[in-house]
């Protein structure tokens, strides 16, 4: 999740460019794309048929503890004898849900708050703008701590941190691109015949700004599931007995002399999810405005995701 | 400069302002009386009031944010729940630690960011240059604490070459400090380096395309010279930016580091104390990092204005 | 400065630049162009924009890198075939011996180093002065272009001067190592009228102080009367009239030439019908094949499909038209000189 001062706008073209030649096909057709989707697939099937797969439950008590990989245990078993592959396919299952919700709620909530800023233009849109700079003046986990303080922590924590987190980027690119939207000849037609603001605001500029919207969310959600992670490791999130990858590995590190097996798999689990998303999102960025790829890169990451 | 330098601190007294009534408000929303939370279940009725005059709680809340900001801007940030000290005291305690954490951190980033950077822009299009593309977009793609687990299981537990965790000051023994820093700083700053290293190889490939460098070129200066004074140069400004805005990357990912590398700096203090509910600390850690991220955008930023004759002109 | 005359300063044989364009594609904006700067000499390249007379004055200084254009035929600077020097031969003509004015001041100098640091790195990189020297040099140079307070614009970053100042900077730069030959494309067309004029008469003032030759790359014909002893006209990549400044402004040949001088705007004159054609036909373009002029010269016939050379006349001046007009005015007959129109 990026929090970008300087982030220009990404224009609207990218988003036309979308909707023409076909996500599916644009991410499938080049060999980032392709892997970044097998990954995903990967995790997906895992996610979930991993628990039918499985021969234990995610909270059994099914065996030794820390056992590698065998027959009954796939991927081996965690600190108290619980089935690893279980326990990773809901851990994943959790990281997905929590990641996809905090990020379209920035993105509804961002995306809003940003177009009625550049529409309205003037105080408003300062005031709004402002709000952003305070918001993006607290660093993600800081302020993940901050929001534990007074929720606790827990699932919904977590999506709200990561959501608080990603706001002010999709707020950014909405109110740009409604500005651009905005001064064009027809809503400006629209607006001395009489024309509702709202009507304009959903009938014209809405269609011209998702465009770019949903390609930033597509682009954020890596980012999302690695803050998700942090999170989660630093017991920030879901709460035991729920399995988590963050958590996972929070515990693991304490049987590193043991052994590193029980580290190792929810580790590569994460990278599993982590990586392929992020190809797909690369490939995408790149593949729909190529020219300014590296800048681009450079700037979104600009003050982007820890964790 | 003068009117633009008023501008900016006006900015960062609203943002920091805005930040402390969050901050403030964040543990009166809480549900629940600090005053039970300190004293435990069984105090009496005549001990809370007590503890609740102490805090100001029965005060209006505008005269208990003047009270707590007012202090705060003293140093005085009241006790700690959890452990009845001052909270201004914990915080001493754990700030060389995290200063050596993000100052080592980021002076590692800035030397790998920014000499990769260099030699992606000189071979541009080589496979150098390749290569360094595909380790920053690895990097970003990975969690900075599972890549710091990484490190740690193969640089400390299989060769055991580095300590696993701990902190040691440089004052006290710089060799052992050095030894205990490189894995956390060096995950730090590997985190933090992509971005360097991605602006400023476009940085100085966008200035090659500049008007200036073929009037060096057409004026017969030596490559190096142009590399150095037309190109690194003007590169340099973003670079500053964006370390300016990298700040609160920096103190998150500290965070994570301290946690991994059982460091004893502020954010293990901030999640230990957001933990066990010990509000006072919890506020002061947040503030203290909000304070420093605005801060130091803004002597970035007239640093930037000092370096770059443009940016109160067009600003 | 050999005043033999004999040795060209700069001379451009049958060149040939073409842009490269994508993968394969390539766009040719020079055609064969030969061009003589003798010493002292000040020579001026006209045309329209596109024309392709920026292209000369980069490859002049082989300032093209070669991953984006084909460079053929070649550029001679006091004989010396300057695409077989390597890179640091090049460089030590450059701006010691040769150097250039751009179009734009206010892009042409680094905004990030202070006006007399940027000529001071040219005097170190050309010349054995001292810190001292140097210093004292960059005053005077400065002084030279007719900057005033000279050690505080000496301090100062590009963006602190005007437009104007900022090209009396440049030239400073360009002339700081004492080049034989200075090659300004368009120097006065980023800047205002008043401020235009100044800089042609500096240009003047220095051409004969330090006795220079000026290869004067623009588009106004005004500056070329003021400026210049002989011209070069260019359309779509190829010279097509050229000679003594006062022949070719007084009795062009070329159709182009013609419409050119016509559209100048004059006291003396109402708005000629002339000019209104040359400006309606300038819509419509370069011909792909053939004379490129033909498609909006009022002159053209089926025997413009194959292209023109350059012919000289018995006064030195050349031109490239089927249908040119002679000398003394008159149109050479279209028919008779070429088979069955």
């Amino acid at each position: 999740m990026a929090g970008t001062p300087t982030a220009g706008p990404p224009g609207t073209g990218p988003g036309d460019a979308a909707a023409r030649t076909g996500v599916l096909r644009l991410v499938l057709g080049h060999p980032t794309g392709f892997i970044g989707a097998c990954g995903v697939a990967v995790v997906l099937v895992i996610a979930l048929f991993g628990p039918m797969l499985a021969q234990h439950g995610p909270y059994e008590l099914a065996g030794d503890p820390l056992t590698g990989p065998s027959s009954t245990h796939w991927l081996g078993t965690d600190n108290l004898g619980r089935d690893l592959l279980s326990r990773i396919a809901v851990g994943l299952r959790m990281s997905l849900i929590v990641a996809l919700t905090a990020t379209i709620i920035a993105a509804v909530v961002g995306g809003a708050l940003g177009m009625l800023a550049g529409f309205i233009g003037g105080r408003t849109d300062r005031f709004v703008m402002r709000c952003w700079d305070v918001v993006l003046a607290f660093p993600d986990i800081i302020l993940a701590i901050a929001i534990t303080a007074v929720l606790g922590s827990g699932m919904w924590t977590a999506v709200l941190a990561i959501a608080a987190v990603g706001m002010p980027s999709f707020a950014r690119l909405a109110r740009s691109a409604t500005r651009t939207e905005r001064n064009l000849d027809y809503v400006l037609a629209d607006l001395v015949a009489g024309a509702g603001r709202v009507n304009i605001l959903l009938r014209s500029v809405l269609p011209n700004v998702a465009g770019p919207l949903v390609l930033f969310l597509m682009t954020s959600i890596p980012h999302a599931i690695i803050l998700e992670a942090g999170l989660s490791y630093l017991g920030l999130s879901e709460q035991a007995p729920t399995p988590s990858l963050g958590a996972m590995i929070n515990t693991a590190r304490n049987y590193l002399v043991e052994t590193v097996w029980f580290e190792i798999v929810p580790i590569v689990a994460l990278f599993l999810v982590t990586v392929s998303v992020m190809l797909i999102g690369l490939r995408l960025s790149d593949a729909l405005d190529p020219a300014r790829r590296y800048t681009r890169r450079a700037i979104r990451r600009g003050s982007g995701g820890t964790a | 400069m003068g009117a633009y330098v008023r501008r900016r601190f006006a900015g960062l007294v609203i943002v920091v302002f805005v930040a402390s009534v969050i901050v403030f408000s964040l543990v009166r929303v809480l549900p629940g009386d600090p005053a039970v939370t300190i004293l435990g279940q069984d105090a009496t009725e005549e001990q809370l009031e007590a503890v609740r005059t102490s805090l100001g709680l029965d005060e209006p809340i505008t005269t208990q944010y003047w009270l707590w900001i007012s202090r705060a801007a003293t140093g005085d940030f009241g006790y700690s729940y959890a452990t009845g000290y001052p909270v201004v005291e914990l915080i001493a305690n754990r700030v060389p630690a995290t200063l050596h954490l993000v100052v080592a951190g980021l002076l590692l980033a800035t030397v790998l960011g920014v000499s990769s950077g260099i030699i992606a822009a000189l071979n541009r299009g080589k496979l150098v240059d390749k290569v360094i593309n595909a380790m920053n977009m690895a990097t970003l793609g990975v969690p900075s604490f599972s890549l710091g687990l990484v490190l740690l299981m193969v640089f400390g537990l299989s060769l055991n070459w580095l300590p696993m965790s701990g902190y040691v000051s440089l004052w006290d023994d710089p060799v052992d400090a050095i030894t205990h820093l490189i894995l956390p700083a060096g995950t730090l700053g590997i985190l933090i380096m992509p971005q360097l290293s991605w602006l400023v190889r476009d940085g100085m490939l966008a200035n090659l395309e500049q008007d200036h460098v073929r009037t060096a070129t057409s004026m017969g200066l030596p490559r190096s010279v142009i590399v150095r004074s037309n190109l690194l140069r003007n590169a340099f400004s973003p670079v500053l930016t964006l370390l300016g805005l990298t700040t609160g990357k920096l103190l998150a990912g500290a965070v994570i580091m301290e946690s991994v590398f059982s460091w004893p700096g502020l954010g293990s203090l901030a999640l230990r104390s957001v933990l066990s509910d010990d509000y006072p600390t919890v506020q002061a850690v947040v503030l203290l990092a909000v304070v420093t991220v605005v801060v130091v955008n803004l002597l970035t930023d007239l640093l930037h204005a000092k370096l770059d004759p443009r940016v109160m002109k067009g600003d | 400065m050999s005043a033999g005359g004999e040795a060209a300063v700069l001379e451009l044989n049958d060149l040939r630049v073409s842009y490269l364009t994508g993968a394969t594609g390539e766009v040719e904006a020079v055609k064969g162009v030969s061009l003589r700067l003798a010493p002292g000499e000040t020579v001026a390249l006209v045309g329209e924009s596109g024309s392709g007379k920026t292209a000369v004055s980069l490859s002049a200084l082989r300032l093209i890198p070669d991953s984006r254009a084909r460079i053929e035929g070649d550029v001679r600077f006091r004989g010396t075939d300057l695409y077989e020097l390597d890179p640091n031969e090049l460089r030590r003509i450059r701006g010691a011996r040769m150097s250039m004015v751009f179009q734009d001041p206010m892009t042409a100098l680094n905004p990030l180093v202070r006006v007399g640091d940027q000529i001071a790195a040219a005097l170190r990189a050309h010349t054995s002065l001292d810190r001292t020297q140097i210093r004292a040099r960059v005053l005077e140079l400065l002084d030279l272009v007719g900057i005033n307070d000279v050690a505080q614009r000496a301090r100062a970053y590009p963006d602190a001067l005007s437009g104007g100042m900022r090209q009396r900077a440049v030239i400073a730069l360009a002339l700081s190592c004492q080049p034989e030959l200075l090659i300004a494309d368009e120097p006065t067309t980023a800047l205002d009228v008043t401020i235009q004029a100044q800089i042609l008469d500096l240009l003047k003032r220095l051409q004969r102080e330090l006795s220079l030759s000026i290869l004067l790359i623009t588009h106004d014909l005004g500056v070329v009367a003021e400026m210049a002893q002989r011209v070069y006209v260019m359309f779509a990549g190829r010279v097509v009239e050229s000679g003594s400044v006062d022949a070719v402004l007084t009795a062009p040949r070329h159709p182009y030439t013609q419409g050119l001088i016509a559209v100048v705007p004059r006291m003396d004159r109402p708005k000629g019908a002339n000019e209104a054609t040359f400006a309606r036909s300038a819509l419509s373009g370069v011909a792909p094949s053939g004379c490129e002029f033909r498609l909006r010269c009022p002159l053209a016939t089926a025997a413009c499909e194959d292209v023109p050379r350059l012919e000289p006349d018995a006064q030195g001046q050349q031109v490239a038209c089927w249908h040119a007009a002679t000398p003394t005015g008159r149109t050479r007959s279209p028919i008779g000189d070429e088979d069955g129109v």
